[in-house]
């Protein structure tokens, strides 16, 4: 589900989680900033998903997107677009955690040859970008 | 309705339907209606029942005195209602108790109304869930500054933390930043990344000062709180946004970085700026006084007090202040002083002696003044002293207790009518004793640009002849009061007095609100309060012997004064006491 009971077809080359990160970001901007849940927690989302999708990834975002979008819907939000910022995150990980969690582990790798020492030119400016 | 028959001014209120409902299990009867935060009947809330249950209900942007904003969702709970059957009837459990039906969805305490039957759970596993949620959402972006907040120690963010809140935070991405030291208004700032934009202060300064000059700018977590650009936040109210404040985003300039609020001593006291009385606390350390707030009070001032009156207490802790008993220039002792003086007055001739009180003394000392007057026919009077009233709690009377010269019989129906009288008198030559309190006599009307601190700035003083050259023909003036000035310089005998922060008092509002207020610090040098050494002095001057306490004093008082009949000191309580006047 992408949010406001909305569909959008994609095919099997689109990056999930560049999907996601560009629909978060979407209501992160759209949030009137009224009440917390929302005005606080769409913004934590986008943020953590700019960053999965922008190299800097963890193992665990997957599970850590999960938790920050079930503090917002069921009610706890005046209206109802808190529902639906944290829907599009609680059914892309829901149907596509292999992908959040393989894109964080490969962030973590990464960084962990860098530190060793081990990463190359290539993959360092990759992880600048 | 028989009811609706009634002519007096006090109907009888209209019986308000009782309703039963159950917080986290305890049964209570609610009112259907309860006063909003105008005062007006409005369908009892949740919040308002958990206060009555005595269940605590964590919230940031619901005040009682406020409109309902609903926006923080701190006190979201969970609720229940009586189930109902396809034929409208409540379903029964086996052991025939109502069956509940569980809202699938939570409801903010503070807007939604009760109803028969409901059951609200305030400490089940998803209520506390929510709160943490919430509390981690409202922290995420807080500088946590604590250390240097002078909010820390009453702040909600704090206390909520400790309370509902996790012990660690998961949040690794950037905070937003928002601007700092906002200069918001001549006594204002803002922190903007500590405010936790309960909108508060916008409700306050829209729906109760009744100036619409803050508003929220950006969208999302960028909301900040701001003024118009180019405008100042500047109404005479300003400052009650500080104590509404849940966190430190709005700051007082004046007490910033003073004093951590753990070490204030909190006085119960009253604001003496103008009529209204209102109730204050003072917050002194050390003997030193650092702020005013206000102090609840329905019957006066509510939650509020004005800015003007909240900053006026400086002058009680100025250098110049009045230290020590001097006799004609020259340091003495409170006894020979007070000998000496019920000495002159027993041998004044009758109708030879005025006495000049003021309208910031308290009841008792006003009283045993017009004891001294009736003990030896004197003629007297206080100072009026009039300024610019607002709609809300300003008074046209900037003095904290002309009702009160007035019952105890210093002044009378128009303060200020006597004074030309004393002064053709002395002129005359008939008055050769003046005992003057409180009031600089000589000065005249000035500009506000030239009254001292202790003056408040719209008052004016009606010219009425005590010239200093008149006072010069005086055989005897004797003057007490608290800051130096011209009067005090002519004194034959001046005798130090007291701030009301420096004693305990009564004051009786221009409502005829009668309200005892505590010593917060002490005196300055060897200066006593009014009320003490004015007893000393009846009991030189009478042979009685005085009480040593304000508590006896002010239920003698109460005794001999009409209005007060009836009243005794701790009768007043915390609020007070309506009199008639």
């Amino acid at each position: 589900m992408s949010g406001s009971s909305a569909i959008i077809v994609v095919d099997d080359t689109v990056d999930i989680v560049g999907a996601l990160a560009n629909l978060s970001e979407f209501y992160a901007h759209e949030s009137c900033g009224q009440c917390t849940p929302c005005r606080e927690g769409s913004l934590w989302m986008s943020k953590t998903l700019h960053r999965l999708s922008h190299g800097q990834g963890r193992k665990g975002d997957a599970d850590y997107l999960l938790k920050i979008a079930d503090n917002i819907p069921g009610g706890r939000t005046i209206c109802a677009f808190g529902e639906a910022c944290s829907w599009p995150v609680q059914s892309f990980v829901a149907k596509f955690k292999d992908e959040f969690v393989a894109k964080g582990a490969e962030d973590e790798a990464r960084r962990a040859r860098q530190s060793a020492g081990l990463g190359g030119e290539k993959e360092t400016a990759e992880a600048q970008h | 309705m028989s009811a609706a028959t009634k002519t007096d001014n006090n109907p009888a209120p209209t019986a308000i339907e009782m309703i039963k409902v159950k917080v986290d299990g305890r049964e209570l009867e609610v009112p259907r209606l309860s006063p909003d935060w105008q005062g007006k009947l409005a369908p009892t809330t949740m919040i308002q029942v958990c206060e009555a249950a005595k269940q605590d209900v964590p919230h940031y942007c619901y005040h009682p005195k406020l409109p309902v904003a609903g926006n923080c969702r701190m006190c979201l709970v969970e609720f229940g209602t009586p189930a109902l059957g396809p034929d409208r009837k409540p379903l029964l459990n086996a052991d025939g108790t109502a069956r509940i039906a569980k809202s699938p969805r939570p409801a903010i305490a503070c807007a939604t109304p009760v109803s028969p039957g409901m059951e609200i759970y305030t400490s089940t596993p998803g209520v506390k869930q929510m709160r943490e949620g919430v509390l981690e959402s409202l922290l995420i972006n807080h500088p946590l500054d604590c250390p240097i907040c002078d909010q820390a120690g009453e702040c909600k963010l704090q206390e909520y933390s400790v309370d509902y809140g996790q012990s660690g935070s998961r949040f690794v991405e950037a905070k937003v930043h928002k601007p700092k030291s906002v200069d918001l208004g001549p006594r204002i700032m803002l922190d903007a990344e500590r405010c936790i934009l309960c909108t508060r202060c916008i409700r306050f300064t829209k729906d109760i000062a009744g100036d619409d000059k803050l508003g929220i700018v950006n969208r999302g977590s960028y909301n900040t709180i701001s003024t118009f650009p180019g405008t100042a936040f500047d109404n005479n109210y300003t400052l009650n946004t500080v104590d509404i404040c849940p966190v430190g985003a709005l700051t007082s300039k004046d007490f910033r970085f003073q004093m951590r609020v753990w070490f204030l001593k909190d006085t119960k006291s009253i604001c003496t700026s103008c009529g209204t009385g209102c109730n204050v606390h003072i917050g002194s350390r050390e003997e030193k006084i650092y702020r005013y707030t206000p102090r609840e009070n329905e019957a006066v001032n509510g939650h509020w007090m004005c800015d003007e009156g909240r900053l006026n207490y400086k002058w009680i802790q100025r250098t110049d202040r009045l230290r020590d008993v001097l006799v004609h220039g020259c340091k003495s002792s409170w006894g020979e002083a007070l000998r000496e003086i019920a000495h002159k007055l027993k041998q004044a001739p009758p109708g030879s002696v005025a006495i000049i009180g003021s309208a910031r003394q308290t009841n008792e000392e006003l009283w045993l003044l017009s004891r001294l007057k009736s003990r030896f026919g004197a003629i007297s009077d206080s100072f009026p002293r009039d300024g610019q009233p607002d709609k809300l709690l300003v008074s046209a009377d900037k003095n904290p207790n002309s009702n009160g010269a007035r019952l105890t019989g210093i002044s009378f129906t128009e303060a200020g009518i006597n004074l030309a009288k004393i002064a053709d008198g002395i002129q005359g030559g008939v008055i050769k004793t003046l005992l003057v309190f409180g009031e600089n006599v000589v000065k005249r009307a000035v500009s506000p640009a030239a009254l001292s601190e202790k003056e408040t700035t719209t008052e004016a003083i009606e010219v009425h002849g005590i010239t200093a050259d008149v006072l010069a023909k005086l055989e005897t003036l004797i003057v007490s009061d608290i800051l130096p000035n011209e009067t005090t310089r002519l004194a034959h005998y001046l005798l130090p007095g007291c701030a009301h922060a420096e004693k305990r008092g009564s004051f009786t509002s221009t409502k005829g609100r009668v309200q005892k207020f505590m010593q917060a610090v002490e005196p300055a040098g060897d200066a006593r309060p009014e009320w003490d050494f004015l007893q000393d002095l009846v009991c030189n001057v009478t042979g009685k012997e005085g009480f040593h306490s304000i508590e006896g004093l002010f239920n003698e008082m109460a005794k001999s004064v009409p209005a007060f009949n009836g009243l005794t000191w701790a009768g007043l309580g915390e609020t007070g006491v309506s009199v008639k006047i």
